[in-house]
């Protein structure tokens, strides 16, 4: 390329700039890595000796001559400040605004339904010793209900609670009845497929005075349902086993998706399971110092996962956990 | 726990739809997960009884089976070498379909005519074995449709049996709970054994040295047997039920523990060193090396059953290498116990094993049953494998009544 030329240009482009922003860009297109006399001092390098050295002091002195132009430009800015660039008539930048996860929602909604029946609202660590989380509640060590969650266990005979039920105890331990919590958090299991998370979240309940009765626990549950799920979802109470209550029983709801006609999500049966339930085992009642004859009570526990995957219509729990804008910003 | 229908109704007679069935024990507090239909792969295929076998001439390799499937006596060549006059076979008739998709048509080889297919296992999709026809039980009835018979045709109740009913991992169990729905009754046949003249107290001493974690044990063995493979039904209610078959005396031992609900072992005598079989619980940390092949260490508090030299098998997990069944094996000792599930579970625990055997003793087996299931698994044995049984039993109990 002739110097002349190359000059003529590089004045052109500097003559052109008209703020610091095409300064910088222009001093790259030049001086950059990938710029012109980058490019042009690679090209020489395959010409013979001499012809090298004249080309290359011509080059050079042209480089220096457009640094020298390009550092009196950017000197001439900054004296004279970009505030007076500001154009204060753009619309401004929006941030970015969280919306509520929709765990969080649901976990609300749910609060919300029971504190309104009168239920407290009490929170536990998350870190449990072993009696909490199974003697306590009558699962004594080795006892094959302990098969029913695969637990975490921490150093010097701690754990991550499996279930919120350890509040039971917890809160049993600090009062005397009547007890009426409801008790949310994180809680743990080795576990995660499609409908498991190795941490979840439930939201346990508790209602301990003289004659409780198991009506007490299906009204207060009908009334949950109905207002977390609408006043004519289908509901049934199916027998179960768990070791802290008895009788036990599951609560099934009819599965919204299918409507009852059977799907997927509720394996064909039509139901969906969403919480465990029944009247607090006399033992348990005893660890706490309770006299199961005088009083009664019944406890739930409920995972707030499931119900909002019941409740959006989510089909893969994961999801929750993702943290995929597409998917958050929908709630 | 997977229940066959066609199973659950040898026990228990069950006048309702199987589905509404699968509701009621629902709303019983045995969650009945899902039914899952089993369909034949293949249509158009007949019990048939081979009636007269003839060899044609210039056909060396074939023989021309007369078979009876009721209603007409059809000509069908075969080269399988396991039949004979008298058996019930699967007849593919002309026009049926097989589990690969083949239809069968009318054939003529040198002159003769062949009308339709005797069938292997493998034919029909019932499982990998093409080694000759499938031999159908005697008791099945002549031109009955093979897509019909229970087993073949059946739907599969997933019951979800929780953690304090124990006594339902077993056909029995559920039978009991269904008989209850439907008003039923559930008995178990009285089980006449036909005994061999020689004692089994000549063959093996029993100690059990710890009526703690072993309050009732018995042997029973049976001499002179092979290990053939089982005969389909038994092979085909394993597999419903989601186990694997092996061979006919592990598989007895299995198919009787889904049954009845006790698990068993079965020993090679001829390893068992010294005649002689002591429970006993472990004293000091010990190597072993179980049937899966695996080195493991024997702690202090293990339960373990011994020979006259060293361990071989820890009680209700699992068995040991140096004493399994093996396709050699000729004699077979078979033990029957109610071991302390405190013990089972911590062991299992710790090695962890999970055992279709140490689930059910973990959640406590019904004591009463333990003679009556090594009866019945040593003559289903005797059935399927053949042998001799040696008259009575080793039993130590210190349970106190039945």
């Amino acid at each position: 390329m002739e110097v002349d030329k190359l000059r003529e240009r590089i004045e052109r482009e500097i003559d052109s700039i008209e703020g610091a922003a095409d300064l910088e860009r222009v001093r790259a297109s030049i001086l950059g890595r990938k710029g012109l006399f980058s490019s042009l001092f690679e090209k020489i390098k395959e010409l013979p000796l001499e012809e090298r050295k004249r080309e290359g002091r011509e080059l050079n002195r042209l480089k220096e001559y457009a640094e020298a132009r390009l550092n009196e430009l950017r000197a001439r800015f900054e004296k004279r400040g970009e505030a007076s660039r500001l154009d204060i008539t753009l619309p401004g930048k929006r941030p970015l605004l969280g919306t509520t996860h929709p765990i969080t929602a649901v976990l609300d909604e749910i609060l919300e339904i029971f504190s309104s029946m009168g239920f407290t609202v009490v929170e536990g660590p998350d870190i449990e010793s072993e009696y909490y989380n199974f003697e306590a509640l009558n699962i004594p060590a080795f006892h094959p209900a302990r098969d029913m969650q695969d637990t975490f266990y921490l150093e010097g005979g701690l754990l991550l609670r499996t279930h919120t039920s350890p509040m039971e105890v917890r809160v049993m331990e600090a009062q005397d009845p009547p007890v009426r919590i409801v008790s949310p958090g994180a809680v743990y299991r080795h576990d995660q497929d499609i409908s498991h998370t190795p941490m979840f979240h439930q939201v346990e309940g508790l209602m301990v005075e003289e004659g409780v009765s198991f009506s007490d626990l299906k009204g207060v549950l009908t009334i949950f349902v109905e207002e977390m799920f609408g006043k004519k979802t289908p509901l049934r109470f199916r027998p179960s086993y768990f070791p802290f209550t008895e009788p036990s029983a599951e609560l099934d709801i009819g599965c919204a998706i299918c409507k009852g006609s059977g799907c997927r999500v509720c394996k064909g049966t039509g139901w969906i399971e969403i919480l465990g339930c029944g009247m607090s085992h006399p033992q348990v009642l005893r660890n706490v110092h309770y006299d199961p004859e005088r009083v009664s009570g019944f406890a739930f526990g409920l995972g707030v996962e499931r119900i909002a995957m019941i409740r959006f219509g989510i089909d893969d729990i994961r999801h929750f956990y993702n943290n995929d804008l597409r998917f958050l910003s929908q709630f | 726990m997977k229940v066959p229908f066609s199973w659950l109704k040898e026990f228990v007679s069950i006048p309702q739809d199987p589905y509404e069935l699968a509701q009621r024990l629902t709303m019983r507090g045995l969650e009945v997960e899902s039914v899952e239909k089993r369909e034949p792969a293949f249509s158009n295929v007949y019990v048939g009884e081979i009636v007269h076998m003839e060899r044609p001439p210039g056909l060396d390799r074939l023989v021309v089976c007369h078979v009876d499937t009721a209603n007409e006596v059809l000509p069908i060549l075969c080269g399988a070498r396991n039949i004979k006059v008298g058996d019930k076979v699967p007849v593919a008739k002309v026009g049926a379909r097989l589990s690969g998709g083949e239809v069968i048509g009318r054939k003529k080889i040198r002159g003769v005519e062949s009308l339709g297919m005797l069938c292997s296992e493998r034919e029909l999709g019932l499982s990998d074995d093409h080694s000759g026809i499938f031999l159908l039980p005697p008791h099945l009835q002549k031109g009955v449709s093979l897509g019909e018979v229970e087993g073949i045709r059946d739907l599969i109740f997933d019951v979800n049996v929780p953690a304090n009913r124990g006594d339902c991992l077993s056909i029995l169990g559920i039978a009991r709970e269904v008989a209850s729905l439907v008003g039923g009754r559930v008995e178990l046949p009285e089980i006449e054994l036909s005994e061999d003249e020689e004692p089994i107290d000549t063959c093996v001493d029993l100690d059990v040295l710890s009526s703690e974690a072993c309050p009732r044990y018995v042997l029973r063995m049976l001499k002179g047997t092979s290990c053939v493979p089982s005969p389909f039904f038994i092979r085909n209610r394993l597999y419903m039920c989601g186990m694997r078959p092996i061979n006919a005396i592990v598989d007895v031992t299995n198919y009787v523990m889904l049954e009845l609900g006790q698990p068993l072992h079965a020993f090679d005598y001829e390893r068992i060193r010294k005649g002689r079989i002591v429970v006993k619980v472990n004293s000091a940390p010990l190597p072993f090396r179980t049937l899966d092949g695996e080195e493991r260490v024997l702690e202090e508090g293990d339960l373990l059953i011994c020979d006259g030299d060293g361990p071989v098998a820890i009680a209700g997990v699992m068995g040991g290498e140096n004493s399994e069944i093996t396709g050699n094996t000729r004699h077979v000792l078979l033990e029957s116990a109610f071991f302390n599930p405190l013990y089972i579970r911590r062991t299992s625990r710790r090695l962890n094993i999970r055992s279709e055997a140490s689930l059910r003793f973990e959640r406590g087996i019904d004591i009463g049953l333990v003679d009556y299931a090594s009866k019945r698994a040593i003559g289903l044995m005797k059935e399927t494998a053949g042998g001799t049984i040696l008259r009575g039993k080793r039993e130590v109990m210190y349970h106190e009544g039945e």
